[in-house]
């Protein structure tokens, strides 16, 4: 990350004292500046999910002829596809907003989760103190980027509605918003399950390289969206399929536990692989 | 071999790295560069090469104009930078597979130009593990394999032993006495004086001056 | 001279990890595309097959079922997602490698640039078609082994109709039509791997040179989906070239290729020729 302003906050500040104190210092530093790097590289990037929030609204809009309320924008948001029928004998084919939003999301994330084997990143690492505290950065990195990727798409949707005159944000539209089952389905767990990709891939990034980890969570994508089981993550991703998925007595606390078991078990991997990682010697994608 | 460079100047990025340069340079003679880090002796080097296209000014090669009449010097070897090679294969099977490209050199003369640098020509070991000086040594037997006319070398001591750099020393001296003409750059002020015969120095992408060595 | 330079680059691109990976994973999907939705089934539709319940019954066969037959598997819409991926990984990137680490200096001061830029995009292109087209291939042989290869017939799940490209020869000549469009894929697919070549004289990140055609191919998909055009999405790439779909259009399928040649090949080679090397 080339950005100056960043450079300057890295490398300017003194070291005060000796020993542990600007030792620690500087780890932190080290560690802030990685994961600014994840978040803040490419800004523009997170203008890509404010276009396509954008766009399905203005669609919505034209269809539904000022007729639907803000839960309604939220709710078509992300929506995905029902469950494909084993013998139908229509096109499988996956909602184009929904592909873009997601598979962006993951080649972002890709830009960033090998840039330790060399040049700035590098040193970076080496100035971190530990490998594991490292990939605490890049984590934690990765869920920031996550937060403000959804953010982004859910403003545009809010502002937007905000700005149609008429009934989109009413007080009687503001009772769906109270139910904690509805702000589950339609905020958390997509969320929640795209953490959980983005982990993923980086742990994969770190074993096979960030193509390979690209495709491999790109493949989990596409055959999550296949198949409506509560074991696939993908299907987190589709508001539709949650709905399903409750319908079919998969409840939501089995959805969470799921969700943060698989996200705890690829943070401690990507710490166990890092920490034993033969790192400085890895070839990278860059 | 005669090289004539004519008022050659080049910018990147807004900045002169070569500017105003004419030099004329003859077989037989050993020309050494000199100067300082980003003096532009390298991007002369890359200019000799038909590596870059030149702003203004020419490269005639025995009356040829370079990038015009030709892409490149006919017979010439060359070690810029890091040396790059076929990370899979061995030394000897990198050096025959570049010397297949012209078709002129005996397999005996691929081992003899490792022997000469100090690299096994048996040894099977591909590139990619290779230490730095090996990697060298195996640039610089790439650059000379081909008994080449013009012989362009950017620091090639670099990463060799004392003993290495001695041999190279011998081997730069045969190679000048079959009138072949060498142009090399050098951080070692003593090395690069025992070797040349000129010395040309440059500062900001321009020589400042050029001087025999008195022997 | 040409020869040898092009064989050692062929030889570089085939005796390749990359290219072995890349292979296992598309003779993986097509063997799981059998396992998943021909073999459950076989017996069933064998048996349909001798003894229909109505004579409207058309018996499942070859040319429907094949993972490019139809557009309603999972492996197949999987395949033609992934394909730039795929295309592109074995050897796309050796352009911007062999500048990087210097090889590129090796071979041009003793050759023409034209014979490497040329050897360099023959290499990439045979690699980036061969990688795409054999697991097709490997599927619809195994099919071939298991199901009829009965003459296709409209209104019987197939979505060729009068409308697409070559829609007759599907019916009269159905293994040709499968040929033909394993050619377009073979030439689509090299002509994808070859845009990276054209990428390396923009960026100096293997992961974005390596990763723009997967970008490109995603972008047309989703604006096709968000166009609200019915039918858009057949003239999305991943869509064209499949041969379950049809091609809508050959003046849609032509101008893709001439895009992909324009930039991948000529561009490349234009700049190529005449950029400075470091």
């Amino acid at each position: 990350m080339e950005n100056r302003k960043h450079r300057r906050y890295f490398l300017n500040i003194p070291e005060r004292g000796t020993g542990a104190g600007g030792r620690v210092r500087m780890i932190k530093r080290a560690l802030g500046y990685e994961f600014i790097a994840s978040v803040f590289e490419n800004k523009w990037k997170y203008t890509i999910p404010v276009a396509i929030a954008l766009h399905n609204c203005v669609v919505n809009l034209r269809m539904s002829g000022r007729m639907w309320q803000g839960s309604d924008y939220l709710w078509d948001f992300l929506k995905g596809i029902p469950t494909v029928q084993a013998d139908s004998q229509e096109s499988f084919l996956l909602p184009g907003g929904w592909m873009a939003f997601f598979v962006l999301l993951l080649y972002f994330h890709g830009r960033t989760s090998k840039n330790y084997t060399g040049g700035m990143g590098q040193q970076i690492l080496l100035r971190s103190g530990s490998a594991g505290r490292f990939w605490n950065a890049k984590w934690t990195g990765c869920i920031g980027s996550t937060f403000i990727w959804f953010g982004g798409a859910y403003l545009a949707i809010i502002l937007f509605c905000a700005a149609m005159p008429g009934e989109s944000l009413d007080k009687s539209d503001s009772l769906n918003w109270i139910d904690g089952k509805q702000i589950c389905v339609q905020l958390f767990l997509p969320l929640l399950a795209a953490c959980v990709m983005g982990i993923w891939q980086l742990v994969l990034s770190i074993c096979v390289g960030s193509i390979f980890g690209l495709l491999g969570v790109y493949c989990c994508l596409i055959i999550s969206a296949y198949f409506t089981k509560w074991y696939l993550p993908g299907n987190y991703l589709m508001k539709i399929r949650i709905e399903e998925m409750l319908e079919s007595q998969v409840t939501l606390n089995r959805m969470f536990v799921f969700l943060t078991v698989l996200l705890t078990m690829g943070i401690l991997s990507g710490y166990d692989i890092m920490r034993r990682s033969d790192y400085l010697a890895m070839k990278s994608d860059f | 071999m005669i090289i004539e460079i004519k008022d050659i100047s080049k910018e990147l990025g807004g900045q002169a790295v070569l500017s105003n340069i004419t030099l004329r340079l003859e077989s037989g003679k050993v020309y050494g560069l000199k100067g300082r880090n980003g003096s532009g002796k390298t991007m002369l080097m890359r200019a000799v090469c038909g590596l870059i296209r030149l702003d203004r000014g020419e490269i005639a090669i025995d009356g040829e104009v370079l990038r015009k009449d030709i892409s490149f010097p006919r017979s010439v070897g060359v070690l810029i930078e890091s040396p790059g090679f076929i990370g899979n294969y061995s030394g000897y099977e990198n050096l025959k597979t570049l010397t297949a490209i012209k078709g002129a050199t005996s397999r005996e003369r691929i081992r003899e130009s490792l022997a000469m640098v100090g690299l096994d020509a048996q040894d099977r070991k591909p590139f990619r593990k290779y230490s730095l000086g090996m990697k060298q040594k195996l640039g610089i037997a790439a650059a000379i394999v081909e008994e080449p006319d013009l012989l362009i070398l950017d620091e090639p001591t670099n990463a060799l032993d004392e003993g290495s750099v001695q041999e190279l020393k011998r081997i730069l001296k045969q190679i000048k006495e079959r009138e072949a003409l060498i142009l090399l750059s050098c951080h070692d002020a003593e090395d690069l004086l025992e070797l040349s015969d000129e010395v040309i120095e440059m500062q900001d992408g321009k020589v400042v001056s050029q001087w025999s060595v008195e022997r | 001279m040409n020869r040898r330079i092009f064989l050692t680059e062929l030889r570089q691109a085939v005796r390749n990890k990359r290219t072995a990976a890349v292979l296992l994973i598309g003779i993986a999907i097509s063997i799981v595309h059998v396992f998943h939705n021909i073999a459950p089934n076989i017996g069933i539709w064998h048996d349909m097959a001798l003894n229909p319940k109505t004579e409207q019954q058309y018996p499942y066969h070859l040319f429907n079922e094949w993972m490019c037959g139809n557009t309603y598997n999972l492996e197949g819409f999987l395949y033609f997602m992934i394909f730039p991926l795929l295309a592109v990984f074995p050897y796309s990137s050796s352009f911007y490698e062999d500048k990087e680490k210097g090889y590129i200096r090796q071979i041009y001061i003793r050759t023409q640039r034209t014979v490497y830029l040329k050897a360099k995009f023959g290499a990439v292109f045979l690699t980036g078609g061969m990688v795409i087209v054999l697991p097709l291939l490997i599927n619809f042989m195994i099919c071939a082994a298991l199901l009829p290869a009965l003459y296709p017939q409209n209104l019987a799940g197939t979505f060729i109709g009068a409308s697409v490209l070559w829609y007759r020869l599907y019916e009269i000549h159905p293994v040709w039509y499968v040929l033909l469009f394993l050619m377009a894929d073979f030439l689509f697919a090299g002509l994808v791997a070859c845009l990276p070549l054209f990428f390396s004289f923009y960026s100096d990140k293997k992961y974005v040179i390596l990763l723009m055609p997967f970008l490109t191919h995603i972008f047309i998909y989703a604006v096709c989906m968000m166009s609200g055009i019915p039918g858009a999405v057949k003239y999305a790439p991943a869509y064209l070239i499949f041969a379950g779909s049809g091609c809508p259009s050959g003046w849609w399928l032509s101008g893709y290729l001439v895009i992909y040649f324009l930039l991948g090949g000529a561009a490349y080679w234009k700049i190529g020729n005449t950029e400075d090397i470091f």
